[in-house]
């Protein structure tokens, strides 16, 4: 006998089941169960997934959705055909963007108008016949029986019965019988599946215990009764059935009536609307020609020859709508003056350089045009857009709203998951774990959820809970099940999805956290599955830093453009080999500070090297050594095939980018474009390794059947395999490099305008705003501090190079304030404190935090003189008061120490313009070598540094070594820390905020840094500080 | 003249006070909500490694890996606050309390004028109770106050203008935005707050300020807040021997009552509720708290509850100490109602149920309560609440359905013949016999976070020779959990041949909710 299930939840209900798609797919298989309908409550957040497991395991994904109405009730609904998916999607969408976040209810009467299409269940205990049955409503239930039946149709609904091995049930199954037999319905058997496995049962537990802000010791029978809602076999099923084999065989008629899957969605991108007379085949042609002719002024026969070549294939694939859609949207950015710049593969393309989407030249840079598009390829080309991130780019997000309407735009999801420290603060809370507890777990997490070196048992340990705790083992098994189950629905940061019809008939659409943003139920990977297609609108804090400070030069009277800045420039490439790079982009972590000095770029392909080469990929495939090496002539450079010089000859026989793999598995194991095309999607999924493993199977099938040699064949499988964690692609890495180069190249020749934007655009990167202030005094730009006679809102260049910061730094100033500060100054300069307090009228918190650092300078005496005035209130109307105030007093306060400043300007502003805080407790320190002297000891010399952290890395790539960086008043010291160290420190190292660090000095190859071998807080409690950025 | 008593990391000292393990380790407290508060307090060890109130318990354990945190325990600091007033009181009637760990003592109508020497006994007598205390002595109560901050363990501030000049201004315990805003303008002493024209502060940080200053300068006069008396009625004795016969406890608590009783009385309460501890020789304690049932003052009654309890009482360790403490009540005037009869003399049923307790152990009586759980026949004694015992009180709606189950405590062990899994018979102290008909498995379990797990299997069993019963399965072993009482009215008239009369009554056995048995169909 079969069976067929067609009532299970997944973990993509969020906290209302237990099992991914993919482990539900895995175990039916198991099971022997052909087919299975995953029902995930009001959505379809999980069928995607569900679908693509299906097709590996040859099983068939049938879709459906359990809808809450607005009575509270559930009602499952499967898909038949393809009008009946429209309609789900229609009807949740409907739902979900009228109602709030966490309540937005199906109304009862609007079911029959969306009912064609689709096969409705009476439902588990939620649903409705079965709750009036356990209200003892017999007359309630054939009610609900008879609205479904008005509905859906009479041939369109069953009678839902399951069997949980639970007392009374039998009392409902009875009735559920007459009902079916009253109302002359089938009757169907789910196992409402809530698990795939019995010891899931367990998360499902927990996250009852989320739900309900309960813990289990608490929950009582909110729990499950037992551990009977997983999947079950045909056989189990029909013996636990065996009073009712129709309910059983009804399970597979009805399969066989829901005949849509996935692939029948029917979605197509928009049509671009073309001038008469122009098809958008022909109109791109023109607009591409236009566009060469601007960049090229005289194509030469090579570029028209790609051009050709890439128009046609583009044709051929039917995406020259795509093309010119995008190409619109860059047009509206130009046109908005919003920096915009395509990355990803469209870099490889010439006609996306024609059409002014990406930045470099393919023909010149010789980029393979394969890794964009080929004509095997099976899904949409990547074209992506940095846009500066914040305002400019949600204008453009709006503008696609805008054109496209709320129903036919969306953001992609982003499925937010169970990582380390949420799995572990939901299961200590349901565990019933003392808060303090919790919170210390939480915070040894101190590197993100990079893989660390602490172990789960010792870290519950130091936490407080130790292995012999009656619920450590609980813990630990909970945890390895909740880790990366869906938590919640989040937005991708940039992914749209646009469609020619409604894409709420494609994908349920419900609102965002964020007003006007609408956002799909399916994340990126899903959509790119089923060929939905996405454009990526990315923002870049410094596409943002770049843009203003580029208006900024330009206001100056020194303005240029990003193009015309020269590549090839001395003193730019000089500051990227001594590796001073803090504040540009990409070329600033501490691992790519230790390679700028080896690496030593002179041209503009070495940054593109310099990008690309930090990255996990090349990092963990040991890569970056050999490719130093051979850089410096330490190696020669060797290929692993002579048939590969020409492919890896630019990086000296090191495969160092994506499409360099793709070329290798071409040529040594003779992948075609299709395979070739797998191997990409399988580079550019993090969802699973599966995708992987499946790839190298064939990729050490092809190399066999190529008889290369097993030692050969490893290695490029082992090259591979290491891309699979993150590689760049090169042309992805040439956009960045574009970025990269231009923020040094600012960095050196227009320091106070690029500190001014990199100030005003924080958070971002690496450092905080109290190191990029010590930088640019480094680079000799003056900084002045916050005055309210000379401060704008945001950070602004002064004439005479000095940068001066604004009132956005001030902590506790809004907006509101600062600008009618800066109205009244507009208006008529202060006269006075008074006169400043009269008619600026801002809050005493902010006018106490203004007058404590010190921006009351030219109209007090001295900060403490602001002190004492400002705590005066100023009323406008009473004259003799205002008279009064302006009679000069004696003044009882003494002006403030060094020390009292620098205290004031961490507290009032997170920073300081004055001096460094180890500058002032240098003579408490005396042995402490300074940063700046560090080059000056010997290699190999016991020494200690020690100042303010202002960065903690851990790179997951690193095998738990951290790299911490210490400030001082002469600049930064870092510090390598191997993980016995760091795991005997750890908190010493997460939470000091100053720290001395005792070790051996260490010069190698232009880099310095002390291997620490003590580590000690430095407790200065007289001193606040800037929070560090850590652990990127 | 004032005097001050202060117990210095109050909360910590109260949850160590029974921990002298502890005394001289690393050790800090903090709140439940340690993420928000940081650490409460530190001990001085703790404090040599640096540790710091305010701070993360993380950033702690960095600066001192063996520290020991604990978290506060407000009990423990009621009996310590508690501790404090009675000694306060024992040396002036005229105590103030408006902090936990502190109080201030009217010292004017004192004869002994040997200030330092009173302070001396102040601090050896709370240190008989296990409490570090601070005593400091001054003209008004403020400079007493502050004195106590700065004693080691005792001072009698003779000069206050010195005195106060050096303190840290925050030692006034000035609001916080109050005392933010005097850091940013340097002022971090008192000395440096009288410098100040006391006027032109005023003007600008408002009276509060000013009151500061005048506190800082040592103007202030204020009369206490004089604390009621505790309405928490104790008589304590510690023993000069360990005792190990009961009349010696007897004895005292007779007089006790006599005390409390009298006490009682005068303002017009009555006893609610007693509660007797035995300090024991190891440390430990035993603690029993009786419920008045009827509450009064009458010492026969209030002593028969307590001798009940004793007569049966055996503990393993002799006593050392008796303390009795009575939780008053305002005297109870009630009317029977016409149709109601609640218990005659809660008192006497309380006494009835007190030797009952003596008999089987406490644990074996009371009220039934059942627990929020699906494990099966699982409930929970609860102590009677005698005027909550109505006629009628409806049963939770999932217990009422089905057959009452009389359930066999403990359940009996039984031997069930299975073939391909179905059951055939059962022998059993209970049940034996063929098994006509058998509805199962229902499956229940939970707990599986924990070492005690559980989980059941059972089913409902119909007899050929009648009988209807509930087996539950563990592993191999079978076990009788009950039997169900089968009313006339749900089996009907006893089934005819042929009819599957086990059948029948188990197709009753589960559907029927009780209401269905009160009026059957038909």
């Amino acid at each position: 006998m079969q069976y067929i299930e067609l009532h299970a939840r997944s973990a993509c209900s969020f906290l209302r089941g237990a099992s991914q798609p993919e482990k539900l797919v895995h175990r039916a298989a198991k099971l022997g169960i052909p087919a299975m309908a995953i029902c995930d409550r009001d959505g379809v957040y999980g069928s995607a997934r569900h679908f693509t497991a299906a097709r590996k395991h040859g099983g068939r994904a049938i879709v459906g959705a359990e809808l809450t109405m607005d009575d509270g009730s559930v009602v499952p609904v499967l898909v038949a055909e393809r009008e009946g998916y429209r309609n789900l999607c229609q009807l949740i969408t409907r739902a979900k963007l009228r109602g709030t976040k966490t309540h937005a209810p199906v109304r009862w009467e609007e079911l029959a108008e969306f009912a064609a299409g689709l096969v409705a269940l009476t439902g588990d205990e939620e649903g409705p016949v079965r709750r009036a049955l356990a209200r003892n409503d017999g007359d309630g239930a054939m009610a609900s029986v008879r609205r479904l039946t008005a509905a859906f149709g009479e041939k369109n609904v069953y009678l839902e019965i399951q069997r949980h091995l639970r007392r009374g049930e039998e009392r409902e199954n009875d009735a559920l019988r007459d009902l079916a037999s009253a109302a002359k319905l089938p009757l169907l058997a789910t196992n409402g599946v809530l698990h795939a496995t019995r010891a899931e049962r367990a998360v499902l537990d927990v996250f009852t215990c989320v739900r309900h802000h309960t813990h289990l010791d608490a929950a009582g029978r909110l729990l499950s009764l037992n551990d009977e809602r997983h999947l079950k076999s045909a056989k189990r099923m029909a013996a636990l059935f065996a009073d009712a084999p129709e309910a059983i065989a009804n399970t597979v008629r009805l399969a066989d009536r829901l005949g849509f899957v996935l692939t029948d969605l029917g979605y197509s991108f928009p049509r671009y609307p073309v001038p008469d007379g122009e098809t958008m085949d022909s109109h791109l042609r023109k607009v591409a020609m236009a566009g060469a002719i601007r960049r090229y002024t005289r194509p030469g026969p090579d570029v028209l020859a790609q051009l050709e070549k890439e128009l046609a294939l583009i044709e051929k694939l039917k995406f020259s709508g795509y093309f010119l859609i995008v190409w619109d949207l860059v047009n509206f950015c130009k046109q908005e003056n919003i920096m915009v710049q395509g990355r990803g593969s469209a870099a490889n393309s010439v006609v996306c350089y024609c059409l002014g989407i990406t930045a470099c030249d393919p023909i010149a840079g010789k980029l393979l045009f394969e890794r964009f598009l080929t004509e095997n390829r099976k899904s949409w080309p990547d074209i992506d857009l940095d846009l500066p991130s914040g305002d400019r780019r949600e204008r453009v997000i709006q503008e696609v709203y805008r054109r496209y309407g709320k129903h036919g735009a969306a953001m992609t999801a982003n499925v937010i998951t169970f990582r380390g420290r949420s799995a572990m603060r939901e299961i200590g809370k349901a565990l019933n774990f003392a808060p303090d507890v919790i919170n210390r777990f939480s915070r040894l997490f101190a590197s993100g959820d990079f893989p660390h070196t602490l172990e789960l048992d010792s870290q519950l340990k130091q936490a407080g809970i130790p292995v012999n705790h009656p619920r450590t083992a609980a813990a630990l098994d909970l945890y390895g099940r909740i880790y990366g189950l869906p938590r919640h629905l989040g937005q991708h940061s940039g992914g749209m999805i646009i469609c020619q019809e409604k894409l709420s008939g494609i994908v349920p659409l419900e609102n965002a956290s964020m007003p006007g943003r609408v956002v799909a139920q399916w994340d990126k990977d899903d959509c790119d599955d089923l060929g939905i297609i996405k454009v990526d609108l990315l923002g870049l804090g410094m596409m943002s830093v770049m843009q203003d400070s580029l208006e900024m030069c330009k206001a100056r009277g020194r303005g240029i453009e990003l193009a015309d800045i020269p590549m090839d420039d001395e003193p730019t490439y000089d500051l990227l080999c001594r590796a001073d790079t803090i504040g540009t982009f990409q070329v600033e972590s501490r691992a790519q500070m230790a390679t700028l000095p080896r690496l030593l770029p002179r041209k503009f392909y070495d940054v593109v090297v310099e990008v690309a080469i930090i990255r996990p990929g090349p990092i963990q495939g040991g890569l970056v050594n050999p490719y130093l090496a051979r850089r410096t002539g330490k190696e020669p450079v060797e290929y692993l095939d002579q048939r590969l010089e020409e492919v890896l000859e630019r990086t000296l026989g090191v495969p160092l980018f994506q499409e360099q793999l793709l070329k290798i598995a071409m040529v040594m194991a003779d992948f075609t474009g299709s395979e070739a095309e797998d191997l990409r999607r399988a580079l550019s999924f993090h969802r699973s390794h599966e995708r992987m493993d499946e790839v190298c199977v064939k990729l050490r099938e092809g190399l066999a059947r190529k008889q290369v040699p097993a030692e050969k064949a490893e290695r490029i499988v082992q090259s591979v395999q290491s891309f699979a964690v993150y590689g760049f692609p090169e042309s992805h890495a040439i956009s960045f490099a574009l970025i990269a180069y231009a923020s040094c190249w600012m960095k050196v020749h227009r320091a106070p305008e690029f500190y001014a934007g990199l100030l005003n655009n924080q958070p971002m990167g690496f450092y905080s705003p109290s190191t990029l202030v010590e930088d640019a005094r480094r680079h000799g730009v003056r900084i002045r501090p916050v005055s309210v006679i000379e401060s704008d809102w945001l950070c602004t260049v002064g004439g005479d190079d000095s940068l001066r910061l604004g009132l956005c730094y001030v902590r506790g100033l809004v907006r509101a304030d600062g600008e009618r500060i800066l109205g009244e100054r507009r208006r008529a300069p202060f006269a006075s404190l008074a006169d400043f307090q009269v008619r600026a009228a801002i809050p005493k918190a902010a006018l106490r935090t203004l007058a404590k650092i010190g921006a009351f300078k030219g109209l007090s005496e001295h900060r403490r003189a602001a002190q004492w005035q400002v705590e005066i209130a100023r009323d406008p109307e009473d004259l003799f008061a205002y008279a009064q105030a302006q009679a000069a007093r004696a003044l009882p306060l003494q002006p403030m120490n060094p020390l009292e400043r620098v205290r004031a300007d961490y507290t009032g502003t997170t920073l300081t313009t004055g001096p460094h805080p180890m500058a002032i407790i240098r003579e408490r320190v005396p042995h402490l070598w300074r940063a700046a002297e560090l080059i000056h000891a010997p290699n190999g010399a016991p020494l200690s540094i020690g100042g303010m952290v202002i960065c903690r890395q851990r790179p997951g790539t690193a095998k738990g070594v951290v790299f911490i960086s210490v400030e001082d008043e002469t600049g930064v010291a870092n510090a390598i820390v191997y993980a016995k160290l760091f795991e005997e420190r750890r908190l010493c190292i997460s939470e000091e905020p100053f720290l001395q660090i005792d070790g051996t000095l260490q010069h190698a190859e232009g880099v310095t840094h002390v291997m620490a071998e003590r580590i000690l807080p430095l407790l200065f409690e007289d001193l606040a500080t800037p929070a560090s950025h850590d652990f990127h | 003249m004032f005097a001050a008593v202060l117990l210095p990391n109050f909360r910590l000292q109260a949850a160590l006070r029974f921990r002298e393990e502890l005394h001289e380790k690393p050790v800090a407290i903090s709140d439940e909500d340690e993420a928000k508060t940081g650490l409460l307090e530190v001990s001085e060890a703790a404090e040599r490694m640096g540790v710091r109130p305010g701070i993360s318990s993380p950033q702690a354990l960095a600066r001192c890996p063996q520290l020991t945190l604990l978290t506060r325990s407000r009990p423990q600091e009621r009996a310590a606050q508690a501790a404090l007033l009675e000694i306060a009181t024992a040396f002036s009637p005229a105590v103030e309390a408006t902090a936990d760990g502190y109080c201030t003592v009217s010292l004017q109508a004192s004869r002994d004028k040997d200030w330092p020497a009173l302070a001396g006994r102040m601090v050896e007598a709370l240190a008989a109770l296990r409490l570090s205390a601070q005593v400091g002595l001054g003209p008004n109560p403020d400079l007493a106050f502050l004195a106590a901050r700065h004693a080691r363990p005792t001072l009698v501030v003779q000069s206050p203008g010195a005195f106060l000049a050096r303190l840290a201004i925050h030692e006034l315990d000035p609001p916080p935005e109050l005392l933010a805003v005097l850091q940013d303008w340097g002022i971090h002493h008192l000395g440096q707050l009288t410098s100040l024209p006391r006027g032109e502060l005023m003007d600008r940080l408002g009276p509060e300020a000013a009151r500061l200053w005048e506190r800082a300068a040592g103007r202030t006069e204020r009369p206490l807040r004089l604390v009621q008396p505790t309405e928490e009625f104790v008589e304590a004795y510690e023993f000069e021997r360990e005792i190990d016969t009961v009349e010696p406890v007897l004895f005292l608590l007779r007089r006790f009552l006599d005390q409390l009783a009298l006490r009682l009385g005068n303002v017009g309460r009555v006893a609610g509720r007693m509660t007797l501890t035995l300090a024991l020789a190891n440390g430990g304690a035993h603690e029993r708290s009786f419920t008045v049932p009827s509450p009064t003052a009458a010492v026969d009654v209030l002593f028969r509850i307590v001798h009940t309890h004793l007569e049966g009482l055996r503990l393993e360790h002799c006593a050392t100490g008796l303390q009795l403490r009575i939780e008053p009540a305002l005297a109870e005037r009630q009317q029977f109602q016409l149709f109601e009869s609640p218990l005659r003399d809660p008192n006497r049923f309380g006494e009835t149920l007190g030797r009952l307790a003596a008999l089987v152990g406490p644990e074996q009586v009371g009220a039934v309560e059942a627990l929020d759980t699906h494990q099966p026949g699982i409930l929970r004694l609860q102590p009677p609440r005698f005027h909550e015992i109505t006629r009628g009180a409806p049963l939770a709606d999932d217990l009422a359905v089905g057959l009452p189950l009389l359930r066999y405590r403990p359940a009996v062990s039984a031997q069930v013949h299975l073939v391909l899994h179905r059951l055939i018979s059962i022998v059993s102290e209970k049940a034996r016999g063929a098994i006509r008909e058998a509805l199962g498995p229902f499956r229940a379990s939970g707990g599986w976070w924990e070492s005690d797990r559980w989980a059941t299997e059972e089913w409902d069993i119909a007899l050929e020779s009648g009988g209807l019963y509930r087996l539950a399965r563990a592993g191999h072993e079978w076990r009788v959990e009950g039997s169900y009482d089968v009313p006339a009215v749900a089996g009907g008239e006893p089934a005819a041949a042929g009819e599957e009369p086990g059948h029948a009554a188990l197709q009753n056995l589960i559907p029927l909710p009780l209401a269905d048995l009160k009026s059957p169909p038909g």
